[in-house]
């Protein structure tokens, strides 16, 4: 069953910290007692990460495009030989 | 100063990158040639260095587009290694330098075929924009092209949904695979 975007958006302002310290609170003391809650919880905490994963590895690619390119393309010569005279 | 959270993020994105190459690599090269480093290493050491900066400029908007910060960590990168293996990096290969303990684990081909099969590209974008590189929802709405900030948290929701299903499903199969 689908979760409503209403518990989806109060699980992420309670993990994000974007309630009152009341709100806070008695969210806690749901959790307590509904297991559901718990378990979506849990998933949604899972989901972040499955998007910062899938993020971080789209931005290590764009820096490992880079450092090709600076390094092995033809563009870029002035940078290359900057660098092979340090190396040299 | 580069506004990283424009929107054409990913263009500004690359281009603030090649800055840092252009300004910040050679003076690290040389640093890493001074103490017997070997040029693949020294990129190695950048490349992850400048993914840890990218996400704490990301994080803390007052860092951006600090080279000397950036140099910094490339020089903790470099000793964290060097101290780790308790030989030169020179010495290593580079999977070995790849094997140090990295910032996260990195999702595998197939899982991330798995996960693009079922949330959908565009709404992988949507989601990394507002949880990774720290877009408002406004820049979100004007860049994906949605009505207004509503439509586009609306949208939002419904892509987070997609991945939360996506996860239940992996815990499935992961489940069903024990039995």
């Amino acid at each position: 069953m689908k979760t409503s975007w209403r518990r989806l958006r109060q699980i992420e302002k309670f993990l994000t910290g974007e309630v009152t310290q009341m709100d806070s609170d008695l969210f806690r003391a749901r959790l307590d007692r509904d297991e559901d809650l718990k378990s979506d919880l849990s998933v949604q905490r899972q989901a972040y990460q499955v998007i910062r994963d899938y993020a971080r590895k789209q931005v290590q690619q764009e820096i490992a495009a880079i450092d090709q390119r600076l390094f092995n393309g033809g563009q870029s010569q002035e940078f290359q030989r900057q660098i092979h005279r340090i190396f040299s | 100063m580069t506004d990283l959270s424009d929107v054409d993020g990913n263009l500004q994105r690359m281009l603030h990158f090649e800055t840092c190459y252009l300004e910040v690599f050679p003076a690290f090269a040389a640093f890493v040639h001074q103490r017997g480093g070997h040029l693949e290493a020294a990129r190695e050491v950048f490349q992850e260095a400048l993914l840890i900066y990218y996400e704490r400029m990301v994080l803390q908007a007052s860092i951006e587009g600090n080279h000397k910060y950036l140099y910094g960590i490339c020089r903790h990168v470099w000793r964290r290694k060097n101290r780790h293996s308790g030989t030169h990096l020179s010495e290593l290969t580079s999977s070995e330098i790849a094997d140090t303990d990295g910032p996260y684990e990195e999702p595998s081909s197939h899982k991330l075929k798995a996960l693009l099969s079922r949330v959908g590209e565009r709404c992988m974008e949507l989601l990394t924009s507002f949880y990774y590189h720290n877009q408002t929802m406004q820049e979100i709405a004007h860049a994906f092209g949605f009505s207004g900030e509503r439509s586009a948290t609306v949208q939002k929701y419904k892509c987070l949904e997609k991945v939360r299903e996506h996860v239940k499903t992996k815990k499935m199969t992961y489940e069903d695979f024990l039995a």
